[in-house]
């Protein structure tokens, strides 16, 4: 492995970043779990990433364009350090809803300014139709439905938006888009939970509960046991904290929320926001609970990004930047040398 | 029409530019309505006027670069563009962004589709095991657009792209089905996400929405009207930003005094 190589691999027989060639045969390298950058020349590939003359046969050179995917942990960093930016950070089990949520979102801007935003831009318009794109007639299915986020391709969505009167500045927002996987091992190991970093940069943790659990006696109480695991697992290794805002989102609200006639359903959500505002509301800045479905039923009458009205507003307007002075314990102040150290998953 | 001046314009053509073959090739298509062809891959060239700025009397060369719209679809798709058309991005001061009301592909959700289908009390089809994956093509137009925009605006730091001006052509379709249509209007309820790009970017870029008819009609259905006109100039039909009418030089007009 060379020392000057750009990507490099923590298997040393890897080839990566001689031929850039992946052993594991990932096809989009940062893919694989044993790929990670060498910081030292992070910064050149950095600035040098768009603009390069691609390598072609061809005669006339042609000039690589920023993808449009979304953005790695280094290309987030570049948003954050010249923009203004809300990090929101979407967790949660896997099938609890955060892509699809995400998803949501970006096509309500397709039709109409939302909640009082307008649309002003977005690094990641491919990456957003690409997890849209089960959502659409063209995907050829009949149900709409949301790709999985696969374990090893995190990335950050990109999005900006304008409040609709103009009269404040433009807001970026970059939005995680984890696997359920990820954060399952956060949950079983303090090393794993450690090695989400992005975690102490986010403005707001969102915890998705899948609502389509908590309306089954035999899931609800497993869905959460994963949610306080995740919070406490979160606080106690130092990545949350009373910086952080936390808002739980009770998913799916057309499934669990029509099962009027179950009153253990809606005492089991009530007994949830009770006993997590016990444990942990004095060690956060802020915990809020909101019911949402990102894509409801056609059959519950309810209107898509259901429930969104009071948090997306939250998203854009509020950060614990502000709320106290931010105070790193040393050792963290150590850990974190860049900002982009912020955004990566620290590597095992 | 800036050979002709016959009618009220807000450019004038200060001198014939020396090769001039290809824009009276089709300036003589356009006149003897005959179809004008589009450009394709392989046969972009610039075009290149020494223009007056009536109002002012400022004196502009331009450059018009006249490129197949395949080509932009394959720098969406591809995401690269050749090393001379990166030098005309760098040094472009505005934009004319042409959108072809026909062809604009809209988002098409399921949830919609099954709710149009309820509506017409048909039963819907079971799930289907067709998996189609994603390519560029499937995306809808207003995104492209914006990214489109998105790439060339933002490629220089600070960009000197002030002035983006939106031509909804053939406008005499939309009028066909809406007579009082405008085009700002028409951009808000068909393209959405690009109306709003353009209004929340505007401390970076100014733009307008024009509704442009080169041909004034069908050439198929109404030629004999059309080509009864004296001055052919008047089959030109233009609306935005209060410009005279048929007067098709008022988008470049706007972009050069930025």
């Amino acid at each position: 492995m060379s020392e000057l190589g750009l990507s490099k691999c923590k298997k040393n027989d890897c080839t990566i970043d001689t031929d850039g060639k992946c052993l594991e045969g990932f096809s989009e390298v940062e893919e694989c779990p044993n790929f990670f950058y060498n910081e030292q020349a992070q910064a050149l590939e950095d600035d040098s990433s768009s603009g390069l003359l691609a390598d072609s046969a061809e005669a006339e050179s042609m000039i690589i364009l920023p993808d449009g995917l979304g953005l790695s942990f280094s290309a987030a960093a570049k948003v954050t350090r010249a923009n203004l930016t809300r990090v929101i950070v979407l967790a949660g089990a896997v099938g609890s809803g955060k892509t699809t949520l995400l998803s949501s979102i970006y096509e309500r801007f397709q039709e109409d300014p939302f909640l009082g935003y307008k649309f002003a831009g977005s690094l990641s318009l491919i990456g957003f139709e690409q997890i849209c794109h089960l959502s659409r007639v063209a995907s050829g299915k009949v149900r709409p439905d949301t790709e999985r986020t696969k374990q090893g391709s995190e990335k950050f969505l990109h999005l900006r938006v304008h409040s609709d009167n103009l009269e404040k500045h433009l807001q970026d927002l970059l939005f995680s888009d984890i696997s359920g996987e990820t954060f399952r091992l956060a949950c079983e190991s303090t090393e794993e939970c450690q090695r989400l970093e992005f975690l102490k940069r986010a403005d707001h943790l969102v915890l998705f509960i899948d609502g389509e659990k908590l309306a089954l006696n035999n899931k609800r109480q497993e869905a959460f046991a994963d949610a306080d695991v995740l919070i406490r697992s979160c606080i106690e290794a130092g990545m949350i904290g009373n910086r952080t805002f936390l808002e739980v989102l009770f998913s799916k609200y057309d499934i669990f929320g029509e099962v009027k006639k179950d009153k253990q359903t809606a005492e089991f959500v009530q007994y949830i926001e009770r006993t997590l505002r016990e444990n942990y509301e004095d060690k956060l800045a802020c915990l809020k609970f909101f019911k949402i479905a990102a894509r409801p039923n056609q059959a519950s009458k309810l209107e898509s990004s259901y429930g969104l009205e009071d948090v997306f507003p939250f998203w854009v307007e509020g950060t614990p930047l502000y709320t106290q002075t931010r105070k790193y314990p040393a050792k963290q102040v150590d850990n974190i040398k860049r900002e982009f150290d912020k955004y990566s998953i620290k590597q095992s | 029409m800036l050979r002709a001046g016959d009618i009220p314009v807000s450019l004038k053509l200060k001198e014939f530019p020396a090769q001039r073959n290809y824009i009276l090739d089709i300036a003589s298509d356009w006149v003897s309505g005959r179809p004008v062809g589009r450009t394709v891959i392989g046969a972009e060239t610039e075009v290149c006027l020494k223009l007056e700025v009536l109002e002012t009397g400022r004196i502009v060369e331009t450059f018009f670069p006249d490129i197949s719209g395949e080509i932009f679809y394959h720098q969406f798709a591809e995401r690269q563009w050749e090393n001379k058309y990166d030098v005309l991005v760098s040094n472009a001061t505005g934009i004319l962004l042409f959108i072809y009301p026909e062809k604009v592909a809209p988002m098409a959700t399921i949830s919609d589709a099954n709710l149009l289908v309820e509506e017409l009390g048909e039963n819907g089809d079971d799930d289907s095991n067709e998996n189609v994956v994603w390519s560029a093509d499937l995306v809808p137009t207003q995104v492209q657009l914006v990214d489109l925009l998105q790439l060339h605006i933002n490629h220089t730091n600070p960009t000197k792209i002030r002035r983006v001006a939106v031509i909804v052509s053939a406008w005499d379709t939309v009028q066909k089905y809406n007579p009082s249509a405008v085009p700002d209007a028409w951009l808000k309820a068909e393209l959405p996400l690009l109306h709003q790009y353009l209004i929340s970017n505007a401390r970076q870029f100014s733009s307008l929405v024009y509704g442009v008819s080169a041909l004034g009609g069908s050439l198929e259905d109404d030629a004999e009207r059309l080509l009864s006109n004296l001055k052919p100039a008047e089959r030109i039909i233009i609306i935005g930003n209060d410009c005279k009418p048929h007067d098709i030089t008022a988008p470049i007009t706007w972009l050069l005094q930025s």
